[in-house]
C-alpha cells in the first residue's frame, strides 16, 4: 500500500508536467489561431462593400461602348480567319492551327483568342507547342515566344531553357526576356535588374528603339514599351521602377511624335495596321497607375483605333496595308496583331490587366505532359457550367443545393454562391493581375473570378455529407471541412490513438501501475482529439490562393495602398525566397500582419514567437532561423533601405514604401543597401 | 592479474561519447549508441522491459508531434495548423530530439551504475578534492533522502494508518517534510561533527587513491582520445553533417562519414573489448 502511494506521487509529478506541456500548447495554438479567422472576415468583408473606386465607375461608364466595339472586331477578324481556312468554330480553327505552333502569325492567333477569353481547349495546341521545344537549335526569341504563349494559354511548367538563362543579345531576345522575366517568377531581383537596364541601355537618343541603326522604329519601340509595362507591373515602385519610369515617358513621346495626322502609324514609309496593332498593345500594358495621363495621352488612342479600324476588310479580317484607301487583301500577321491589341485594348478599357502575356496565377500549376486534362480544359467546362447557372432563377439554385448531394450538386450551387459574391465585386475581379490572360469583358471576368474560386471549392465541398453552408468564400477555408483537411486530422487522430495506447501498453507492462496513470492518459487524450478537431486546418494551396485573390493582389481600396516586399535569406548561388513583390496592404497593417500574409500567400513558412507586450520578434521565415549562421545572424527587416528600430509588430508603412526582409550575419549591420 | 580501468578513463570515455551523441544529432550516430547502450544494459545486467521500450517510444511519438506544433521552422509546408505552418522539418526535428533524449537517459544510466562515488572522488583527484568531496555528498544525499523519507512515510503510516483522500494525503505529506527537513538538519549536524571529531580542517589533508593507471587503462584512454580526435577531424572536414532547417540533409557516404562512424562505434564499444574489464567490474558489482 505504502509502495502504491510513494509511487502514485511521483506519477502524478510527471504526468501533470506533461499535461501542463500539452495545456500550454493547446492555448498557444488557440492564441495564434484568432489571426486567421479576422484576416478572412476582413478580406471577405472588403468584398462585400466593394473595390470600386470612383474613378474606375467613370472609366467604365465612359468606354463601355468603344470596348464593345473592340470586342466585335476581334470577333469579325475571327470569324474572316474561320472562314478562310475553313474551320467550322474557333476550337477548329485553333486545333488546325496546332500544325503550325510555333509558327509567326499562329502564335499571334492563339494569343489574340486567349486574351479575348474564349473558352476552348488548348491541349493540342499547347501539346504541338511543347513537342516544337523538342527541336534542337531553337533560336532564342523562338524559345521565349513559346514560353509566352504557353504562359498566356495558362501553363506553368514550360520545358525547354528558362527564360532568364537564355542570353542572346538582340534587341528582340532582351524584348521577350522582359516579358518573360515578368511574366514568370523571376529566380532573382539580379535577373529583373539586368533585363531591364539591358533593354534601357538600348535605348537611342530620341528616346526610341530600332532594330539597328540610329533611327527609331515604331514597332520596336511600341514591343519594348510592352516588355516595360510587364515589367513595371511585377517589378513596383523601386528604384529601378523610377527609371523605368522616365524610359517609358520617353518611349511614348517618341510615339506621339510619330503618330501620323490620321492617327495611324507607318512603318519604312508605308502607312500600316501592324505598327498601330503594336503601339495600342503597348498602350494596354500599363495600367491607369503604372503611368500618369499625361504620359498615356501623348498618343491619340482613340484616332490610332479610328486609324486601324480602316485597314478592316468587308470580310472581317484586316489588311497590313491600304491600296489606293482601300483595304482589300487581307493579311494573317496584320489580322492576328490587331485582334491581339483590340482584345488587350479592349480589356484595358475594362479596368483588367491587358498585358498581352499576363499570366495565371502560380498557385494552380499545370505539368504539361502528352496528358489530356488540362487548366483550360477544366476551366472551360467550369466556367461554363457557371454561365449555365447564372441563368438560372434562384428558385431553381435553392432547390439543387437542398436536394442534390451529388458531387456535382455541391458543386453547382457553390458555384451559384459565389456568383452572387462575385458579382458585387466585378471590378475587384477584374484588377487581380495574376488572372490576366483569359480576361476580356465584364462577364467573362465574373464568370473567370467565380470559376477560380470554385476550383477551390471543389474540393472543399465533395465528400462533406453536409449540405453547403451559406457562404462557403469565408466558412471554407477555416472550416476544416475539406476533404484534404479531414484527412489529416483523421491521421493526426489515428497517430494520437497509437500514441495513446503505447502509453497504455507501457503501462501496463511497467511495474509501476496506478489508476491515476490511466485516467491522466485518457485525459490528455481527449485532451489532444479535442485540440485536433478543435483546430483549424488550412492546406498550403487554399492558404496560398486565399491570399493571393482577396487580399494581396488587388486595387487598393480607400485606406489601402500598395508596398513592395522582398525576403531575401542572402545565401550565395540561391534564389531569395521572395523576389520584390508589389502587395496591396491596409494602412493599419504593421509589418508583421503584411509578412505573415505574404508568408502565406507564396507558401513560405514562418516562425515568430509574440510576448506578452505584444512585440513580435521573428525567428525563422522559409526554415532559416536565427542563429542557423553564426551569433549574430537572424531576420532583420528594412523600410526604404533603412534599418528597422522597433519590432516588426508595431512599424506601420505608407504608399509605396519598399520593405525587405533580409537575413543577417552580423546583427544587421551587413545588410544596409 | 586483476585488470581494471582507471576512474578517469571512464570519466573521458563517459564524457567522449556523451557529448559526440549530443552534438552530432545524426541517425547514425544515435543508431550506434543506442545499440551500444543496449549492450551496456545487458552488461550491467539490467532488465529490459517492455515497458521500457514501449514508454520511449511513446517519448519518441510525442515530442515528434509536438514539435512542429512548436517549432514553425522548416520550408516544406504539409498544412497549416491555426494559422501556423506544420512542417516536415520540424517533425524530423522532434524525431532528432526525441531519439536524442532517449538516448542520453539511456548512456546516464549507464553512466550512474559505472561511476560510483569512489570514483567521482578519484576523478577529481587530488587538486579538486572539495569538489569531489561536495560532489560525492550531494550524489550521497538524494538516495539517502527518499530512502530516509520512505522510512519515515512507513513509520507514519503505522501510527496513523494509509491516508484517505488528498486532505489526509496533504497533511500526511506536510508532517514527513516536516520529519524530513529536522532529519536532515540533524543529519548535517552529525555529518559535521563526525567530521570536526576525525580532524577535519585541522591540517593539510592526504589523498590517497587505491587506483593506479595499468597498461589497459592507459591505452583504453589512448584510445577513446584517438577515437575523437579522428570524429573530430571527419567533422572538421564536413563529414557526418545532418542539416534539419531549411531542409533535411543527411549525409551518409564518403571517406569523412565512415571514418568519423567507424571512430564512434569503436569508442562506444571500447571497454567492452576487453572481456577482463567487465569482469572486473562485475565481479565489484556483486
Amino acid at each position: 500500500m505504502q509502495n502504491k502511494m510513494r509511487k502514485r506521487r511521483h506519477n502524478i509529478v510527471l504526468w501533470s508536467l506533461a499535461f501542463v506541456l500539452l495545456l500550454a500548447s493547446f492555448f498557444d495554438a488557440v492564441k495564434q489561431s484568432g489571426a486567421l479567422p479576422t484576416v478572412y472576415v476582413w478580406a471577405a468583408g472588403m468584398k462585400g462593400t466593394g473595390f470600386q473606386g470612383p474613378a474606375q465607375a467613370d472609366r467604365d461608364a465612359k468606354t463601355a461602348r468603344s470596348a464593345e466595339e473592340l470586342k466585335k472586331r476581334c470577333e469579325e477578324a475571327l470569324d474572316w480567319k474561320m472562314k478562310a481556312s475553313g474551320a467550322t468554330s474557333a476550337q477548329d480553327l485553333l486545333d488546325r492551327m496546332a500544325a503550325h505552333a510555333g509558327k509567326s502569325p499562329e502564335d499571334w492567333y492563339v494569343l489574340a483568342m486567349a486574351k479575348m477569353g474564349l473558352e476552348l481547349d488548348y491541349t493540342k495546341y499547347a501539346n504541338a507547342l511543347f513537342e516544337g521545344c523538342k527541336d534542337p537549335e531553337p533560336t532564342d526569341v523562338e524559345q521565349y515566344r513559346r514560353y509566352l504563349v504557353a504562359r498566356a494559354m495558362g501553363y506553368e511548367d514550360i520545358p525547354g531553357t528558362a527564360p532568364e538563362k537564355l542570353k542572346d543579345k538582340g534587341i528582340m531576345s532582351a524584348i521577350y526576356r522582359g516579358y518573360a522575366v515578368a511574366a514568370g517568377r523571376a529566380s532573382s531581383s539580379f535577373v529583373y535588374g539586368e533585363t531591364q537596364s539591358a533593354l534601357i541601355d538600348l535605348k537611342l537618343a530620341d528616346g526610341g528603339y530600332a532594330l539597328m541603326g540610329e533611327t527609331s522604329d515604331v514597332d520596336v519601340t511600341a514591343f519594348v514599351l510592352q516588355a516595360y509595362g510587364a515589367l513595371l507591373g511585377a517589378q513596383g515602385k523601386t528604384a529601378a521602377g523610377a527609371e523605368l519610369a522616365s524610359a517609358v515617358r520617353d518611349g511614348f513621346a517618341l510615339l506621339g511624335k510619330r503618330q501620323a495626322a490620321d492617327g495611324g502609324y507607318a512603318s519604312f514609309g508605308t502607312a500600316n495596321a501592324e505598327s498601330g496593332a503594336m503601339v495600342l498593345l503597348a498602350l494596354a500594358s500599363f495600367s491607369d497607375e503604372d503611368i500618369t495621363a499625361e504620359v498615356r495621352n501623348s498618343v491619340h488612342a482613340n484616332e490610332l483605333i479610328e486609324a486601324t479600324n480602316r485597314f478592316q476588310t468587308a470580310g472581317g479580317g484586316f489588311a497590313h496595308a491600304l491600296s489606293d484607301g482601300v483595304a482589300s487583301m487581307e493579311n494573317d500577321l496584320a489580322t492576328a496583331q490587331v485582334m491581339c491589341a483590340y482584345a488587350a485594348y479592349a480589356s484595358y478599357l475594362k479596368g483588367a490587366p491587358g498585358r498581352l502575356y499576363s499570366v495565371k496565377a502560380a498557385a494552380t500549376p499545370v505539368v504539361p505532359t502528352t496528358e489530356k486534362p488540362t487548366e483550360a480544359s477544366t476551366e472551360e467546362t467550369t466556367q461554363k457550367q457557371t454561365e449555365a447557372s447564372a441563368e438560372e432563377t434562384t428558385q431553381k439554385q435553392t432547390e439543387d443545393s437542398s436536394e442534390e448531394t451529388t458531387a456535382k450538386g455541391t458543386e453547382v450551387s457553390a458555384e451559384e454562391t459565389t456568383e452572387e459574391t462575385a458579382e458585387v465585386s466585378t471590378e475587384e475581379a477584374a484588377e487581380i493581375t495574376t488572372d490576366g490572360a483569359k480576361e476580356t469583358t465584364s462577364d467573362t471576368k465574373t464568370t473567370e473570378n467565380s470559376s477560380a474560386d470554385t476550383t477551390t471549392k471543389e474540393e472543399t465541398i465533395e465528400n462533406s455529407t453536409s449540405a453547403p453552408t451559406e457562404d462557403p468564400d469565408i466558412e471554407k477555408p477555416e472550416g476544416g471541412s475539406s476533404t484534404s483537411a479531414r484527412t489529416i486530422q483523421w491521421i493526426m487522430t489515428a497517430v494520437v490513438a497509437g500514441l495513446i495506447l503505447l502509453a497504455l501498453l507501457a503501462n501496463l507492462f511497467s511495474k509501476r501501475k496506478s489508476k491515476l496513470n490511466y485516467i491522466l492518459i485518457f485525459a490528455i487524450g481527449a485532451a489532444a482529439f479535442v485540440f485536433i478537431w478543435m483546430s483549424k486546418i488550412t492546406l498550403p494551396e487554399q492558404a496560398t490562393q486565399k491570399q493571393q485573390q482577396t487580399y494581396l493582389e488587388r486595387l487598393p481600396a480607400q485606406g489601402e495602398f500598395r508596398i513592395t516586399i522582398s525576403i531575401d535569406q542572402r545565401i550565395e548561388g540561391e534564389e531569395a525566397l521572395l523576389m520584390p513583390r508589389l502587395v496591396t496592404v491596409s494602412g493599419d497593417d504593421t509589418v508583421f500582419d503584411i509578412l505573415q500574409r505574404v508568408t502565406t500567400a507564396y507558401g513560405i513558412s514562418l516562425d515568430y514567437s509574440k510576448s506578452m507586450v505584444g512585440t513580435v520578434y521573428v525567428r525563422a521565415i522559409g526554415g532559416h532561423a536565427e542563429f542557423d549562421r553564426g551569433a549574430g545572424s537572424g531576420w532583420v527587416f528594412l523600410v526604404n533601405g533603412v534599418p528597422a528600430t522597433t519590432d516588426a509588430g508595431s512599424v506601420k508603412l505608407n504608399d509605396g514604401d519598399v520593405l525587405r526582409w533580409a537575413y543577417t550575419l552580423d546583427l544587421g549591420k551587413d545588410v544596409s543597401p | 592479474m586483476r585488470v581494471y580501468l582507471h576512474s578517469r578513463t571512464w570519466f573521458i570515455y563517459f564524457v567522449m561519447v556523451i557529448v559526440i551523441l549530443m552534438t552530432f544529432w545524426h541517425p547514425v550516430v544515435l543508431l550506434i549508441s543506442l545499440e551500444s547502450g543496449l549492450v551496456w544494459w545487458k552488461i550491467l545486467k539490467r532488465r529490459l522491459t517492455l515497458g521500457h521500450v514501449l514508454g520511449a517510444t511513446a517519448l519518441l511519438g510525442f515530442l515528434t508531434v509536438i514539435n512542429p506544433i512548436i517549432s514553425a521552422n522548416g520550408a516544406t509546408i504539409l498544412f497549416y495548423l491555426n494559422g501556423r505552418a506544420y512542417t516536415a522539418e520540424a517533425l524530423v526535428y522532434g524525431f532528432l530530439f526525441a531519439s536524442v533524449m532517449v538516448c542520453a537517459l539511456l548512456w546516464s544510466v549507464i553512466l550512474s551504475e559505472v561511476m560510483t562515488t569512489d570514483r567521482w572522488l578519484c576523478v577529481c583527484g587530488r587538486r579538486f578534492s572539495r569538489t569531489g568531496l561536495v560532489l560525492t555528498m550531494v550524489f550521497r544525499f538524494f538516495p539517502l533522502f527518499s530512502k530516509q523519507w520512505h522510512k519515515i512515510r512507513e513509520g507514519q503510516e503505522a501510527l496513523g494508518g494509509t491516508p484517505v483522500g488528498w486532505r489526509e494525503t496533504f497533511s500526511l505529506t506536510k508532517r514527513e517534510l516536516l520529519c524530513m527537513l529536522t532529519w536532515s538538519l540533524e543529519h548535517g549536524f552529525v555529518t559535521a561533527d563526525a567530521m570536526l571529531a576525525r580532524g577535519y580542517g585541522s591540517a593539510k589533508r592526504t589523498y590517497f587513491n587505491r587506483e593506479n593507471y595499468g597498461a589497459a587503462s592507459v591505452l583504453v584512454a589512448l584510445a577513446v582520445i584517438g577515437a575523437f580526435a579522428a570524429i573530430l577531424t571527419a567533422a572538421i572536414g564536413g563529414g557526418m553533417e545532418s542539416q534539419i532547417y531549411p531542409y533535411v540533409r543527411i549525409h551518409m557516404d564518403g571517406a569523412k562519414d565512415i571514418l568519423g562512424f567507424t571512430a564512434y562505434f569503436l569508442l562506444c564499444h571500447l571497454p567492452m573489448i576487453s572481456c577482463k574489464v567487465l569482469r572486473e567490474e562485475r565481479r565489484m558489482r556483486s
